[in-house]
C-alpha cells in the first residue's frame, strides 16, 4: 500500500510514563500510508498512551516517533498536528463554552484553509443533521453521545493524513456506530492513514488491514487484521478478574 | 410491587426539551434497561431521579414516597445507589475507604460522629471492615483494596464505583454506561456482576448501556427513549424488532 | 438636579477605573482560564515605573509611557505565563487562585524594595490635561481633563477588547485555549503562543490602565490598586466573568453610586463610615449569592487533564517501615530538645520569636484543615482570628473575664462566623467561595475592627496584666511558652484524629468530588459548615494566642492581607499534611527575625519570600518542604535498599 515506501507512522521502541506510572516499555510498529490499523488489547494496556505519544500529548521517554518518514519525538502536538495528524482523544472532546459551530470552525480553519471553510461547514451539517440543529447551542449543553459525535465530525468531515481516533465507539448508540463506520470508510477511500483504538474488536478488525494488539504496555501481536482475534482473547484470558486488571 | 415510579417527568435546559413527559415503573428485584440514541435524555433521567438536576415536571416516588424534593445525599440514603458515565471517585481514597465512607454516610448521626473522631474512635469497626471485605471480595477487587485510586485505571475505576455504588445495600442501582472504557471479558464479568446483585440483593436495576449484548445479558425488560420520550417498552427481543426503535436506535431503515 | 450631577460626575473618573479593571479581569479569564488577582499589582508596577522615571529620572513622558506600559505590561504578562501559570496542571483549580493571590501579596511589597522606599507624587497625565477644565455639565460641574481621559479610555479599551474577543480568529482561539490548552493543540494550533498573546495583552491592557488611572489618585500607593481590585472584582463578578460590557457598566455604577452617597449622606453617619467604605464589597457579596454564573466559577474544564501524572502520595504514606522508625524516633528527639531548649538556654529574644512562631503555626493549622483537608479555599483565616481576639478582649474589658476563658468563648465566636459564612456561600465553589471569603474579611477590616466598641480605635486594645493568670503577659516567658505548646499540641491531635476517623474520610470524598460524596449520602452542606467550624475554632484559638504574645489587639494584625498571605504562605510549605502548618508558622517568624539583620529595604520581604515560594505551588502542588521530604526519603530509601540488598519496589503501571 506504500507510496514512497515510507510508513505514515512509526513507533519504535518507545516507553513512556505519568509521573512515575510506567505507562508504555518498547513499543514498536508502523502503518503504511493509506492503510488503517486496529489498537487492540485489554483495559490498561496502554493503548490511549500510545495515542497520547503519537500525538505529542504526552512526551515519549525514550524511543522515537515518526510521521511520514520524519521525526516528531519531543515535538509539541500542535506541530505534530499541523503535519497532517489528527488525534481525536477518547471521551469528550470538544470546547463546552463555544458553540457547536465555533468548534467546527476552530478545526475546519485550520486544516480546511480559511477559503473552504463555509463549504466544509455546510458538508459538515449535511452530513450531521443534529449538529445543524444544535449549530448555536454551547457545545457543553449537548449530551455525553452528541459531544463524541461532534468531536468526530471535525475529523469525518475534512479527513487528515493521518488519523488516530482513541475509543472511537464509546458512548455512541449502535445506530450512529454504524453512521461513523460508514464515514471512516470514506475516510479512509480518500486516502487516510487510520489507527483506530477500540474495545469493539470485531468492529475494528472489519474496518482494519492489521492490527497491533497490547499487553501490560508491551507489543503481544503485530501483524494482519486476521490474526489479531486469537492473540486478544488468549490475552483477554491471562488476566485472572477485573480487580488486578491494572496491577503488575 | 412497584419499587421505583417515575410519572410525567419533564427537563428542559434552556429551550432544549431533554426529557418530556417520561413514565417509568422498576419492581424489586428487576432490571431494566433503558437504550435509546445520543442525547435522548437518558442521562438527564438518571440526574432527574437521583435529585442532581430539578425537573421541571414530574414526580417521582420510591416505595410510595415521593422523594422530589430531596436532595441527593438523601435519595441515597433512602436506598438509591449510582455509577457516573464520567467517573467520580475520590482520589485520595483507597478503594476500602471508597466503600467505608459510602457505607458509613447512610448511618446519620452527625455530632456524634465528630466526637467520637476527637475521642479516636473514628476507626472503622470490625463489622463495617467485614461488609466491606465480603463486597471487595465479590467483585474482585481485595488485591487492590489499600490502592489509592490514582493509581488505577479506567476499568478498575469503574468497578469501584459500582462496589461503592451497593455496599450500602440500596435498593435501587442506577448504572450509567458502567461497561464504557471496558474490555470484552471486563464486560462479560460486570453483566454477570449485575445479574448476581439483582438475584441475591432483589435489587431493582436501571441500566442504560449502548452494548446491546451486555443489555440483553442482564435485563428483564428494555424501555427505549428518543429524543426525551418513551418510544417503546417491553421484552428485549420484541422491543429491539418493533419498527420505531429500529429507526430511532439503530439507525436502519 | 444639579446638586446631583456635582455629587456624581467626580464619580466618572473613580467609576471608570474600576470598570477598565474589571474589562480587564474578565478579558484574562476569558482569554487564559485565569482569575488574576495579581491584576491590580500589574497594574500598579507600570504606574510605579512610570511615575520613577517621569519624577525621579526626568524621562519625556512619551519615552516612559513606552518603557512603563508598551514594555513593561506584557513583559509582566508573559513572565507570569511563562514562568507561573503554564505550569500549572489544568484541572488545579486552587493552584491558579494561589498562584494568583501570591502575585497581590508579592508585587506590591517586591516594588519598594527593588526601587526604593516612599510614595511618588504627581503622576503626569497622558493625554489631557488633568488639571484643565474643559466644558461645563448643566450650569457649573466642571469637566476636567481627568474625567475626559477616563471616559475617552474606558469607552475605547471596552471596544477594542470586545472587538478582539468576539470578532477575530485569534479570539476565538484564545476562547479555545483558556478552556483546554492541550486540546487546542491537537487541532494544530500553536496554544502555549496563543495563551502567550492573551497574556501579553491582559498585561498590555493593565498597564494602559495603571498609568492613565493613575493621576486619579494624588500619590501612587499599593493600597489604592488593591481597593481598585476590589470594586473591579465586584464589578466583574456582576457580569458572571462573562460580558465585558455589563462589567464595564457596573464598574461605574459602583464609582458613581458610592461617590453620590459620600456627598449625600452626613458625614458623622454610620452609614458614612461603616457602610459606604464596605460598599464595593456588599456588592461582591450579592453579585456572589445572586448570580448564578458565578457558582461553578474555577472549575476545571480541560477534558484532557488525565494527561497530567497524578499528585504524589505524602512522605509520610509512602515511605517504607525502617524509614519510618528512624523518622519518628527523630521526630520525638527534635521535639524533646526543643521543649528543653526553650526551657533552658534558648535566648530571650529567640524565645519570644518562636513562641509567636507557634501561635501561628495554630492558626496556620485552620488553613491545613480547611483547605488541605476539606478542599475549601477561605481568604478569611486571620479576619477569624481577629474575631476571636476582639471577642475575648471585650469580654475582659467589659465583664472582667479572665483572658483565657475568653479565648475559648472568642473561639466559639469565630466558629460561629464562619460556620454562617459557610452557609451564606453554601452554593458556591472554588472562586466563589474564595472571593466570598475575601469580601467578608475585607467587610470585617472596613466596617467592624476599626469601630470603637470593638477595638477602641486604630491603636488596638492593649492587654491588661490582671486578665491573665501566670504572669503570661510579662515577657513572653516560658509560661507563655508552655501554653502556647499546649495548646498547639491539643489543636494537632485533635485535626489528626479527625483526619483519621469518619469525618476525614467524608471530607477527602467531598475534596475528590462532591458528585460522588453527594451520591453515596455524604451531606455535603453539613460537612462544609462542619468544616468551616472547626477551622474557625482553631484560627479563633491562634488569633487569641497572638493577641497575649503581641500584648496588644491591633486591628492591623488580623487584616485581610494576612489572610491572603496566610493562605499562600501555608500552600508554601504544603497543605496536605499538619506539619506543614508548624513549618509555615515557624518558618515565617524565623525568616522574619533573620531578616531583621538585613539592610532595612530588606525587612518587608518576608512575605515577598513566601509569594515567590507559592510560586513553586505550581509546579510542586503538595508544598516545597513535602517535596524536599519526598526527595530525601527516597534518597535515603535507595541508601538502605542497596544496604540489605533488596530489590526496589516494582513500579505500579497505570494506563
Amino acid at each position: 500500500m506504500s507510496h514512497d515506501g515510507r510508513p505514515a507512522l512509526e513507533l519504535d521502541d518507545v516507553c513512556a510514563a505519568y509521573g512515575p506510572y510506567r505507562a508504555l516499555f518498547g513499543v514498536s510498529f508502523s502503518v503504511d500510508k493509506g492503510a488503517a490499523t486496529a489498537l487492540l488489547g485489554p483495559n490498561g494496556a496502554g493503548k490511549s498512551t500510545v495515542a497520547r505519544v503519537v500525538s505529542g500529548l504526552l512526551p515519549a521517554s525514550s524511543g522515537h516517533v515518526r510521521v511520514g518518514g520524519s521525526d516528531v519525538t519531543g515535538k509539541p502536538p500542535w506541530a505534530i498536528a499541523r503535519m497532517g495528524l489528527s488525534h481525536v482523544p477518547e471521551g469528550r472532546g470538544v470546547f463546552d463554552s463555544l458553540s457547536v459551530e465555533e468548534n467546527l470552525v476552530l478545526s475546519f480553519r485550520r486544516r480546511a484553509g480559511r477559503r473552504n471553510l463555509a463549504a466544509s461547514l455546510e458538508r459538515a451539517y449535511a452530513r450531521f443533521p443534529l449538529l445543524a440543529e444544535r449549530r448555536h447551542h454551547r457545545a457543553g449543553t449537548l449530551s455525553g453521545g452528541q459531544q463524541r459525535l461532534l468531536s468526530l465530525a471535525k475529523v469525518l468531515v475534512v479527513p487528515p493524513g493521518v488519523l488516530v481516533a482513541d475509543e472511537l465507539s464509546l458512548g455512541l448508540a449502535p445506530g450512529v456506530v454504524d453512521d461513523v463506520y460508514a464515514a471512516l470508510a470514506d475516510v479512509r477511500a480518500s486516502g487516510t492513514t487510520l489507527v483506530v483504538v477500540e474495545q469493539q474488536v470485531d468492529r475494528a478488525l472489519g474496518l482494519a488491514s492489521s492490527a497491533v494488539v497490547l499487553e501490560h504496555g508491551s507489543v503481544a501481536y503485530f501483524g494482519p487484521s486476521s490474526g489479531a482475534r486469537a492473540v486478544v482473547a488468549e490475552v483477554l484470558e491471562r488476566r485472572s478478574h477485573p480487580g488486578v486488571a491494572d496491577r503488575r | 410491587m412497584t419499587l421505583l415510579s417515575v410519572r410525567g417527568l419533564t427537563k428542559s435546559f434552556g429551550g432544549t426539551v431533554a426529557v418530556t413527559h417520561v413514565d417509568l415503573d422498576l419492581s424489586t428485584g428487576e432490571s431494566v434497561g433503558l437504550v435509546g440514541p445520543n442525547g435522548a435524555g437518558k442521562t438527564t433521567l438518571f440526574d432527574c431521579i437521583f435529585g442532581q438536576l430539578r425537573p421541571d415536571a414530574g414526580t417521582i416516588e420510591l416505595d410510595g414516597r415521593d422523594i422530589g424534593g430531596l436532595s441527593t445525599w438523601r435519595r441515597a440514603r433512602l436506598g438509591i445507589g449510582r455509577t457516573y458515565q464520567r467517573l467520580e471517585v475520590f482520589p485520595d481514597l483507597t478503594v476500602r475507604e471508597h466503600l467505608l465512607v459510602a457505607l458509613e454516610a447512610g448511618r446519620t448521626a452527625r455530632w456524634g460522629r465528630l466526637w467520637k473522631d476527637l475521642l479516636g474512635l473514628g476507626e472503622p469497626s470490625s463489622e463495617e471492615l467485614a461488609t466491606v471485605d465480603s463486597v471487595l471480595e465479590a467483585v474482585g477487587l481485595r488485591d487492590v483494596a489499600d490502592t489509592p485510586v490514582a493509581a488505577l485505571g479506567l476499568g478498575t475505576c469503574r468497578i469501584v464505583e459500582l462496589a461503592r455504588a451497593v455496599v450500602a445495600r440500596p435498593r435501587v442501582l442506577l448504572a450509567d454506561e458502567p461497561s464504557s472504557g471496558l474490555d470484552e471479558r471486563e464486560t462479560v464479568e460486570l453483566a454477570q456482576l449485575l445479574r448476581s446483585l439483582q438475584v441475591e440483593r432483589a435489587m431493582g436495576i436501571l441500566l442504560v448501556e449502548h452494548d446491546l449484548s451486555m443489555v440483553e445479558a442482564v435485563v428483564d425488560r428494555v424501555v427505549v427513549m428518543d429524543l426525551g420520550r418513551v418510544v417503546a417498552s417491553g421484552g428485549f427481543h420484541e422491543v429491539m424488532r418493533a419498527p420505531a426503535v429500529q429507526r430511532a436506535y439503530l439507525g436502519s431503515p | 438636579m444639579e446638586q446631583l450631577l456635582g455629587f456624581a460626575v467626580p464619580g466618572i473618573p473613580y467609576g471608570c477605573a474600576y470598570a477598565v479593571f474589571a474589562v480587564g479581569l474578565v478579558l484574562t479569564y476569558q482569554t487564559t482560564g485565569v482569575f488574576n488577582f495579581g491584576y491590580g499589582a500589574q497594574a500598579y508596577a507600570s504606574a510605579f515605573v512610570f511615575a520613577w522615571l517621569v519624577d525621579d529620572h526626568a524621562w519625556p513622558t512619551w519615552a516612559a509611557f513606552v518603557c512603563a506600559v508598551a514594555i513593561l505590561g506584557p513583559v509582566l504578562g508573559l513572565v507570569f505565563d511563562r514562568f507561573l501559570f503554564r505550569r500549572i496542571p489544568s484541572a488545579n483549580s486552587t493552584a491558579k487562585v494561589v498562584t494568583g493571590l501570591s502575585l497581590l501579596v508579592g508585587i506590591p511589597a517586591l516594588l519598594p524594595v527593588v526601587f526604593g522606599n516612599g510614595n511618588l507624587v504627581g503622576v503626569p497625565s497622558v493625554v489631557f490635561n488633568p488639571g484643565t477644565v474643559y466644558f461645563h455639565l448643566g450650569a457649573d460641574v466642571p469637566v476636567n481633563g481627568t474625567y475626559l481621559s477616563a471616559v475617552l479610555f474606558t469607552v475605547a479599551m471596552l471596544v477594542v477588547v470586545v472587538l478582539l474577543l468576539r470578532t477575530t480568529h485569534l479570539g476565538l482561539e484564545m476562547r479555545a485555549a483558556a478552556e483546554s490548552s492541550r486540546l487546542l493543540e491537537l487541532e494544530g494550533v500553536d496554544a502555549p503562543r496563543v495563551t502567550a498573546t492573551a497574556w501579553a495583552v491582559s498585561g498590555l491592557m493593565a498597564g494602559i490602565a495603571g498609568v492613565l488611572l493613575a493621576p486619579t489618585e494624588v500619590t501612587v500607593q499599593a493600597q489604592d490598586y488593591v481597593t481598585l481590585m476590589v470594586a473591579a472584582i465586584a464589578a466583574a463578578a456582576c457580569a458572571a466573568l462573562r460580558s465585558m460590557p455589563i462589567a464595564a457598566l457596573f464598574g461605574v455604577l459602583i464609582g458613581v453610586v458610592s461617590l453620590t452617597a459620600q456627598g449625600y449622606l452626613p458625614t458623622s453617619s454610620f452609614w458614612y463610615s461603616a457602610v459606604l467604605p464596605a460598599f464595593p464589597f456588599i456588592v461582591l457579596v450579592g453579585a456572589l449569592l445572586f448570580v448564578p454564573g458565578l457558582r461553578r466559577l474555577g472549575q476545571a474544564t480541560d477534558p484532557l487533564s488525565s494527561v497530567d501524572p497524578p499528585l504524589p502520595p505524602p512522605a509520610a504514606r509512602a515511605r517504607g517501615r525502617e524509614i519510618d522508625r528512624i523518622v519518628r524516633t527523630g521526630f520525638w528527639v527534635l521535639l524533646f530538645a526543643f521543649v528543653v531548649s526553650m526551657l533552658t538556654w534558648m535566648p530571650p529574644a529567640w524565645e519570644t520569636v518562636l513562641n509567636q512562631g507557634m501561635a501561628y503555626s495554630v492558626v496556620f493549622l485552620s488553613v491545613t484543615f480547611l483547605t488541605g483537608t476539606a478542599g475549601q479555599l477561605s481568604l478569611a483565616q486571620a479576619t477569624l482570628a481577629g474575631i476571636a481576639a476582639f471577642t475575648a478582649g471585650q469580654l475582659a474589658v467589659h465583664l472582667g473575664l479572665d483572658f483565657l476563658a475568653g479565648a475559648v468563648l472568642g473561639a466559639l465566636a469565630a466558629s460561629l462566623v464562619a460556620g454562617l459564612l459557610a452557609v451564606a456561600s453554601l452554593r458556591l465553589r472554588g472562586l466563589g467561595l474564595a472571593l466570598m471569603t475575601l469580601a467578608a474579611a475585607l467587610l470585617f477590616d472596613v466596617a467592624v475592627f476599626p469601630a470603637q466598641a470593638v477595638s477602641g480605635g486604630t491603636g488596638g486594645l492593649a492587654l491588661e496584666p490582671h486578665w491573665l493568670p501566670l504572669g503570661l503577659l510579662s515577657a513572653n516567658g516560658h509560661d507563655y511558652f508552655l501554653l502556647a505548646f499546649l495548646v498547639l499540641v491539643a489543636c494537632v491531635g485533635a485535626v489528626r484524629l479527625v483526619q483519621r476517623g469518619t469525618t476525614g474520610r467524608f471530607l477527602a470524598a467531598m475534596r475528590g468530588s462532591e458528585l460522588g460524596a453527594a451520591g453515596v449520602g455524604v451531606d455535603l452542606a453539613w460537612q462544609r459548615v462542619l468544616a468551616f467550624v472547626l477551622s474557625g475554632a482553631l484560627a479563633g484559638l491562634g488569633g487569641t494566642l497572638l493577641a497575649i504574645q503581641q500584648t496588644v489587639i491591633a486591628p492591623g494584625e488580623f487584616n485581610y492581607q494576612l489572610s491572603l498571605a496566610f493562605v499562600v504562605i501555608v500552600v508554601t510549605t504544603g497543605v496536605g499534611t499538619v506539619e506543614g502548618a508548624i513549618q509555615a508558622g515557624i518558618g515565617l517568624v524565623v525568616l522574619e527575625q533573620l531578616l531583621q539583620y538585613a539592610p532595612g529595604r530588606l525587612q518587608g520581604l518576608a512575605f515577598v519570600v513566601f509569594a515567590l515560594g507559592a510560586l513553586t505551588y505550581a509546579a510542586h502542588p503538595e508544598g516545597i518542604v513535602e517535596l524536599e521530604k519526598r526527595r530525601w526519603t527516597e534518597r535515603a530509601e535507595r541508601v538502605l535498599s542497596r544496604r540489605h540488598r533488596t530489590p526496589a519496589p516494582a513500579v505500579t503501571g497505570r494506563s
